[in-house]
C-alpha cells in the first residue's frame, strides 16, 4: 500500500510543480534584468485584477478547457490526440457554415445548431486519423500532428477562394447575422444587474464548458462507454477479452475527442470573432495538452488547469505590454517551464513527495 | 566442507509488510538446496537479495569466506552468481546466440561465441544451435538459452526459478541430468520450485520459508512431499474430493477448428476436435506454446472460427465475440493474469465489471450499477478468500496467487455452462491452489462442462476426467484421466524434442 492521499496527488504535487515553474521563470525575468516580483504583480493583476481581466482570462480558460477535454478523454483510452489544434479549427468551421447557412432569428436557436455543426466537423477531423491508427496501425500521434497542418492550409484555401466575403481583402468570412450574438459576458451581467467589462470577449460559452466537464466526467466514470474507453486505455488484451472492440472504441474515443476540440469554435468563432478568420484557435490546441497534462486528465483537473492556463495567458499579454523588455518569447518560455515542470517534470516532485509521505506515515505507524 | 553462501540475519521490509524476516542458511559447493514457500513467503524477495537486485535493511551475507554485498545483478554475476529466472528475458526476433551476446559484459565475436555455445551445451547434454531464431524454439529450448548463458559464465552459484513449470516430463529428467553434472562439478544451485516431488529427487536440503521467516529446514530426500507442503501451509491440507459421476449431454462441441494465431510467433490450432460433457472436466496437457493461448482465444470468442466448428449446446457460437458467447454462458479465463484477465491499474471493482457486465447486470441503459458491481467484488473477494484490503485496490497490487483466486472466483460466481480456465493455479501456493481445484470439481459435479489447460501435469490427473494433450496446434484424442501413466502422458505431449541425455562421465 504505498499509494498517496488522494490530495496529495491532485492538488499538493501540482502546486509544487507551479511554484517551482515560477520561481524559474523568476529567475529568468531576473535574468534579464527586470524585478520577478513586479512581473509577477503585474500578471496576477492583469489576469484578474478587473473584470476586463477577468473577461480575457475566462475565454481563454473556456478554449482550453475544450482542448484540455478533448486531450483527456482520447488520453483515457491512451490515444495522444495532438491534433486538437486541428480539430478545433475544422470545428470552427463547421459552427461558422451552421451561422451563415441561415438568417437565424435568435443566438438560442442558433446556439444548438452551431453546437451540432462545431462537434461534428471536429468529430469528421478526428475520425480520419483513428481510422488510420484502428484499421491500419498508423501512429495516431504522427497522423494526428499532420492533420494539424492539412486542417491549416484547408482553412486558407477555403477563406480564400470559397469563403470570402466579396469585395473584402481580408481572408475571413461576412459577419455572421445579429441572430447568430452570442451573449458576451456584458450582457449577461445586465441581465441579473451587474457591470462587467464590455471590451472582454467571455461569452456564455464558458458554461457550455462548464456543462461539457459534468458531462465528460459522467460518460468517462458512469457510463458503460466510459468504462469501456478506460479498460481499453489500461490494457488492451483485457479489453478484448471482455469484448470490447477495439476499432470501434478507437473510433468513439476519437470522435468524442474531436467534437470536444470542435467546440471551442462556439467560443472563438462565434462568440468572439463572429466570423471565420485565418487563425482562430491560435495554440489553444497545444495549449489543451498541457492542460490535460496538469489536470491528470480529470474534467476537474482540466477546469483548474484550464482556468491557470488562461491566467497565464492573459497576464502574460499584460506583462508583454507593461514591460517592453519582456517580449512575446519571454511569455512563451514562462509558458513552457509550467508545461515542463507540471507535464513532464512530475516525477521529480513525485518520488520526494512519496518518499516523504512513506517515512512519515511509517513514523506514525 | 566450508558453506559456499552464508546468509545470516537478513532482513528485508517493505512499507506495509516484513518480506524477510531474520533469514539465515547456507549452502555447500556442490549442494542443490531448495526453498519451498508458498507465494509471497518471501522467496523472491531472498532470491533478489543474493542476486543484488535488492538490497537488504539488515543481515550479512558472505561468498566464499568473503563478505559478499552485490549491489547490482552485475556485480553478482562477477562474483559468480547466476540466475534462471522463471519468466524468459529474450527477444524472439534474434537468434540464440544475439540473444546471449546481448547478456553478456564484453561479448566475443558471434563466431567465437557460437562456438563456445556449441561446446558448452554439448559438455552439458543441452543441444542448441547458436543460429536458430529464438522465436522459433519451445519453451524447453528457450530456458536452454537461459541456463547455457549462465553457464557462460562459470557461475559458483546457479539459482534457479520454477524451471520445470515449462517443460514435458522427458526435458524434466534431461534438466535434472545437466543440473546433476554441473553439481558434480562442484557448483552450488538454489533450486525454488513448487513441485515437491521434484525437490525429493534432486535436493540434498530444504530451507522452508512461510511469511517471510524461515520456519523449517529438511531434507526432502527424507521427507514425504506432503510433510513438505503442509511445513509451508503450516497446516494439515486437504486434497480435492470428488464424486464419480455419469457425464452429461454434450455441451461443447468443437469440430476440425482450425484457427491461425494473431501474435507472429504463436501457434496455430489444428484441426482441433474435442467433446465436452455436462459435469465432466476436461484436462488439456501440453508444453507452453503449443497452442494454449490461441485454444483460449477461440474458445472465450477473441479469436473467431467458422459458425459450425464451434456449439454450445447445439447452438453455432464460431462467429460470435466475447459478450455474446458470456451471454450464453461460455467463460473463460485466460492464464496471463495481469494484463489479460485482468487491467492492472484498475480496481477490483472495475476488474470485476470487466466480463460480469452482462451476466450480473451490472449495467442499465449504457450506465454502471457501481454499488451492485462492488457488491459482486465483494461477493468474489468473500467466496474465494481473497487477501486483499479491499475491492477498491488496483489489481496490480495482489499477489499472483490472490488475483490468481479473484480471476477463477469472478468467472466461476457468474454460473458457466462451460468454462474453460488457463493454468488456473500457476504459481498459486499450495493451499491455495487446491481451493482453486476444488471449486473447478464442485463446478462440474454442479453440472457445468469445464475445460482445464494446464502444463501442471499433476493438477490435470488429480481433476481430470479425461486427458488430451495439445501438440504443435493439434489436441490428441481425449483419454480417460484415470490410469494413464507418466510415460503415456509425455508421449501425448510430443516427448521430448530432439533432446539427448548429458554424457556423464564415470
Amino acid at each position: 500500500m504505498n499509494k498517496l492521499p488522494k490530495w496529495v496527488d491532485i492538488a499538493l504535487i501540482p502546486f509544487i510543480n507551479l511554484v517551482l515553474a515560477l520561481v524559474v521563470s523568476g529567475l529568468v525575468v531576473l535574468f534579464i534584468g527586470e524585478s520577478p516580483f513586479e512581473a509577477l504583480s503585474i500578471m496576477v493583476n492583469g489576469a484578474v485584477g478587473s473584470s476586463y481581466g477577468w473577461g480575457y482570462t475566462l475565454y481563454y480558460a473556456t478554449n482550453f478547457i475544450f482542448t484540455g477535454l478533448a486531450v483527456s478523454v482520447a488520453f483515457q483510452a491512451r490515444l495522444f490526440n495532438i491534433g486538437g489544434e486541428g480539430q478545433a479549427l475544422i470545428g470552427g468551421l463547421g459552427v461558422a457554415l451552421t451561422c451563415l447557412a441561415v438568417p437565424w432569428p435568435h443566438w438560442s436557436l442558433a446556439l444548438p445548431f452551431a453546437i451540432l455543426g462545431g462537434a461534428a466537423f471536429g468529430a469528421a477531423w478526428a475520425a480520419i486519423p483513428a481510422y488510420l491508427q484502428a484499421k491500419r496501425g498508423s501512429h495516431i500521434v504522427i497522423t494526428t500532428i499532420m492533420f494539424n497542418y492539412i486542417a491549416a492550409t484547408l482553412l486558407v484555401y477555403l477563406l480564400v477562394n470559397v469563403l470570402k466575403k466579396k469585395g473584402s481583402m481580408a481572408p475571413e468570412t461576412a459577419r455572421f447575422p445579429e441572430g447568430a450574438f452570442l451573449p458576451s459576458a456584458y450582457d449577461m451581467a445586465g441581465w441579473i444587474g451587474l457591470k462587467f467589462s464590455k471590451s472582454a470577449p467571455l461569452n456564455i460559452t464558458f458554461f457550455i464548458a462548464l456543462i461539457c466537464c459534468v458531462l465528460v466526467y459522467l460518460l468517462i466514470w458512469r457510463t458503460r462507454l466510459g468504462y469501456q474507453i478506460r479498460a481499453f486505455g489500461h490494457s488492451e488484451p483485457a479489453a478484448r477479452y471482455a469484448g470490447i472492440p477495439p476499432v470501434r472504441i478507437t473510433m468513439i474515443t476519437m470522435m468524442i475527442s474531436g467534437a470536444l476540440a470542435g467546440l471551442m469554435g462556439i467560443n472563438a468563432v462565434m462568440g468572439e470573432a463572429e466570423r471565420l478568420v485565418i487563425d482562430s484557435v491560435q495554440g489553444a490546441g497545444f495549449v489543451g495538452i498541457a492542460v490535460a497534462l496538469m489536470g491528470r486528465s480529470h474534467p476537474a483537473g482540466v477546469l483548474v488547469a484550464g482556468l491557470l492556463f488562461g491566467m497565464l495567458y492573459q497576464g502574460g499579454g499584460e506583462l508583454e505590454f507593461e514591460i517592453p523588455a519582456v517580449s512575446r518569447d519571454m511569455i512563451l518560455v514562462i509558458q513552457g517551464l509550467v508545461i515542463l515542470f507540471t507535464g513532464a517534470l512530475d516525477n521529480m516532485i513525485r518520488m520526494p513527495v512519496e518518499r516523504l509521505f512513506l517515512r512519515l506515515r511509517k513514523g506514525a505507524a | 566442507m566450508s558453506a559456499l553462501l552464508t546468509v545470516e540475519g537478513l532482513r528485508k521490509a517493505y512499507p506495509g509488510v516484513v518480506a524477510n524476516d531474520d533469514i539465515s542458511f547456507e549452502i555447500a559447493p556442490g549442494e542443490v538446496h531448495a526453498l519451498l514457500g508458498e507465494n509471497g513467503a518471501g522467496k523472491s524477495t531472498l532470491v533478489k537479495m543474493i542476486y543484488g537486485l535488492v538490497r537488504p535493511d539488515a543481515g550479512r551475507m558472505t561468498f566464499g569466506g568473503a563478505v559478499y554485498e552485490p549491489a547490482t545483478p552485475h556485480a553478482a554475476r562477477a562474483t559468480g552468481v547466476a540466475m534462471v529466472f522463471q519468466h524468459f528475458s529474450l527477444f524472439e526476433a534474434l537468434n540464440v546466440a544475439e540473444n546471449v551476446a546481448l547478456g553478456m559484459e564484453n561479448p566475443p565475436k558471434q563466431r567465437l561465441l557460437a562456438q563456445r555455445i556449441r561446446e558448452v551445451s554439448e559438455n552439458y547434454g543441452l543441444p542448441l544451435d547458436p543460429g536458430r531464431l529464438v522465436g522459433d524454439l519451445s519453451a524447453g529450448e528457450r530456458q536452454r538459452v537461459e541456463i547455457i548463458r549462465c553457464l557462460l559464465q562459470d557461475p559458483k552459484l546457479l539459482i534457479m526459478d520454477e524451471p520445470t513449470s515449462v517443460l514435458t516430463p522427458q526435458e524434466v529428467g534431461i534438466l535434472f541430468e545437466t543440473l546433476q553434472k554441473l553439481q558434480g562439478e562442484g557448483t552450488a544451485i538454489l533450486y525454488i520450485s513448487h513441485k515437491l516431488e521434484e525437490i525429493k529427487t534432486l535436493c540434498d536440503a530444504a530451507t522452508v520459508l512461510r511469511l517471510g521467516k524461515v520456519v523449517g529446514t529438511c531434507n526432502p530426500r527424507e521427507e514425504s512431499a506432503r510433510s513438505m507442503a503442509e511445513m509451508m501451509v503450516g497446516q494439515e491440507l486437504h486434497t480435492p474430493s470428488r464424486a464419480s459421476r455419469e457425464p452429461g449431454k454434450v455441451v461443447l462441441d468443437m469440430a476440425a477448428l482450425s484457427v491461425a494465431s494473431a501474435n507472429p510467433f504463436g501457434t496455430s490450432l489444428r484441426n482441433v476436435t474435442m467433446q465436452v460433457h455436462a459435469g465432466e472436466v476436461l484436462g488439456i496437457g501440453g508444453v507452453a506454446g503449443n497452442g494454449q493461448d490461441e485454444l483460449l482465444a477461440a474458445l472465450s470468442g477473441e479469436a473467431l472460427a467458422p459458425s459450425d466448428a464451434l456449439k454450445l449446446n447445439g447452438q453455432p457460437i464460431g462467429q460470435l465475440g466475447p459478450n455474446a458467447r458470456r451471454r450464453l454462458g461460455l467463460l473463460a479465463a485466460p492464464e496471463e493474469r495481469l494484463g489479460h484477465a485482468a487491467a492492472p491499474d484498475m480496481s477490483l471493482t472495475e476488474n470485476a465489471l470487466l466480463t460480469g457486465a452482462i451476466r450480473e447486470e451490472l449495467v442499465s441503459h449504457g450506465f454502471l450499477n457501481w454499488p451492485k458491481t462492488e457488491r459482486f467484488a465483494k461477493r468474489i473477494i468473500a467466496d474465494f478468500d481473497v487477501r486483499t484490503p479491499g475491492p477498491g485496490n488496483a489489481a496490480r497490487a495482489l499477489s499472483g496467487g490472490n488475483l490468481q483466486k479473484f480471476v477463477i472466483g469472478r468467472e466461476i460466481l457468474q454460473r458457466p455452462v462451460c468454462l474453460v480456465v488457463n493454468q488456473p493455479t500457476w504459481g498459486v501456493d499450495a493451499s491455495a491452489a487446491a481451493d482453486i481445484r476444488q471449486a473447478l470439481l464442485d463446478l462440474a459435479a454442479a453440472g457445468c462442462a469445464v475445460i482445464c489447460i494446464s502444463q501442471d501435469l499433476d493438477e490435470l490427473m488429480e481433476i481430470s476426467d479425461r486427458f488430451a494433450a495439445l501438440n504443435e496446434g493439434r489436441l490428441s484424442a481425449p483419454r480417460p484421466a484415470k490410469g494413464l501413466t507418466v510415460e503415456e502422458i509425455g508421449l501425448m505431449m510430443g516427448g521430448a524434442h530432439d533432446m539427448e541425455v548429458a554424457h556423464v562421465e564415470a
